[in-house]
């Protein structure tokens, strides 16, 4: 079969809207009059999720620039490599999610200093006159370059200023390393789990944020990350400019803009209330699993999450747990909107989901 | 100003060239259609993407344009579809390997 157009492109090009004047015509003319054509351009658009509306997205990559900051084309190679350790990773993850014994959790903001001391931040006493504690944000005098840790427990969020100004508000069960004074040409602190961030601006210092498997390097910005999910981070940017460190690549992202890197690298448009909702004890769920919501759960409330019936783990929900009420209530909504059945054994400290 | 590449054999000459404005052109102008392709193989926008985006990565760094033999439309079309069948084929053992180990009946979750 001799044809001038690939009749896939031109079915694909005149549902995305990129053929030319030419090939519309073409296109046009085999559909009225072709009949094998008709029924297989009939049999595309029924295999499109919202037949004629698909818009193309706008968020692509820029691969031009991001050969053209590779010397050599080795980024792919790195990228499949990474992909592998990321789903290895992801295996013996789950089996110790399976496998390991429930832990015990304290309640406790917990402050691990340089040279080993440990603070509980809970109690007021043990505050000593260089540490400022007050308001669920703690502020400090000391000078010491040594990398301190603060650690938040379930269902607490913190807020840590920092010597330069800068303002990190920590979501429960997140560590943060930092020195009480930056010393040299850049501030680097490092986080796993998930912070807001407002960096004060100083051009001379860039800021370097030390994530599980990346970097992130800014002169002044507000950004939301999150690395609960392990070999996943996520990198939100309210305002300013923010590049993403990935081996020896870097990604630029501009506000609105969410970049997905699990591997590969993804970016999107985010929603606000969707990803910023936790700092004012809200998590929006928009077409999550039962997997997910049990992942928020145990992080908030401190209960244990059990699934009886394992069939129901890919069921889809979308709602909003509100942090300051107690959990009966979001188990109350979810059993009449989800239609889900489901019981808070109190002395257990666990919700069952049948 | 870019020049014209809507010549094939232009096209395909500065691509051998290892011209990146060659390739930004390829690049900007087959994405959506090819997107659209692997949407109505692969019925995930998220994935189909990531595809196009993969192809023209392999496009660049493997030169794949030396492959070609008929039209680039066509080579680009027939690459997008083997990807999206290939993917779909993996995809369906990864799920599969999935089930195999969360179907336990005690499904605990740490706190």
């Amino acid at each position: 079969m001799t044809q001038k157009y690939d009749i896939d492109y031109l079915f694909a090009g005149k549902v995305a809207g990129s053929l030319n004047n030419d090939e519309l015509l073409e296109i046009g003319m085999l559909i009225s009059q072709d009949e094998a054509i008709r029924l297989r351009w009939n049999e595309f658009i029924a295999s499109l999720p919202e037949n004629n509306e698909l818009v193309p997205p706008k968020d692509w990559l820029d691969l031009t620039t991001m050969f053209q900051q590779s010397d050599k084309g080795c980024m792919h190679r790195t990228l499949l490599k990474k992909m592998v350790l990321v789903s290895i990773l992801a295996v013996i993850c789950i089996t110790v999610y399976l496998y390991s014994p429930k832990k015990t959790t304290t309640n406790t903001i917990k402050l691990q200093l340089a040279n080993g001391q440990v603070i509980d931040l809970n109690k007021v006493e043990d505050i000593n006159t260089q540490l400022n504690n007050t308001n669920n944000t703690l502020s400090y005098k000391d000078g010491s370059t040594g990398m301190n840790s603060l650690t938040t427990p379930v269902g607490i969020d913190y807020k840590i200023r920092l010597n330069d100004g800068t303002e990190i508000w920590l979501n429960a069960l997140t560590q943060l390393d930092f020195p009480f004074a930056f010393i040299g040409n850049t501030r680097e602190i490092t986080i796993n789990g998930e912070a807001y961030l407002k960096i004060a601006k100083d051009e001379n210092r860039p800021f370097i944020i030390h994530l599980p498997h990346n970097d992130i390097k800014v002169l002044g910005t507000e950004f939301n990350v999150n690395s609960y999910d392990s070999g996943i981070v996520k990198v939100s940017l309210v305002e300013g400019a923010l590049n993403l460190l990935q081996g020896e690549k870097t990604i630029s992202v501009k506000p609105g803009m969410e970049v997905i890197a699990d591997g590969k690298i993804t970016l999107h448009n985010f929603d606000e209330r969707q990803v910023l909702g936790w700092r004012k004890g809200m998590y929006y769920f928009y077409d999550a699993d039962l997997k997910e919501i049990s992942k928020v759960l145990p992080r908030w409330f401190g209960i244990t999450v059990v699934i009886d019936t394992p069939t129901i783990i890919n069921r889809k929900f979308a709602g909003v747990v509100d942090k300051n009420q107690p959990i009966e209530v979001f188990i109350d909504n979810l059993k009449t909107v989800a239609n889900i059945d489901c019981f808070y054994d109190k002395p257990q400290n666990t919700l069952h989901f049948k | 100003m870019t020049p014209d590449y809507k010549d094939d054999i232009l096209l395909l000459k500065q691509l051998k060239a290892k011209n990146i404005q060659a390739f930004k052109y390829l690049y900007t102008h087959n994405r959506k259609w090819l997107y659209v392709l692997a949407v109505s193989i692969l019925k995930d926008k998220r994935e189909a993407q990531e595809l196009v985006q993969e192809l023209f990565i392999d496009f660049w760094q493997e030169a794949l344009h030396q492959h070609i033999t008929s039209s680039i439309k066509s080579y680009l079309s027939n690459a997008i579809k083997n990807k999206a069948y290939n993917f779909t084929r993996n995809d369906g053992i990864h799920k599969q390997r999935e089930n195999d180990i969360s179907l336990s009946n005690e499904f605990i979750l740490p706190a």
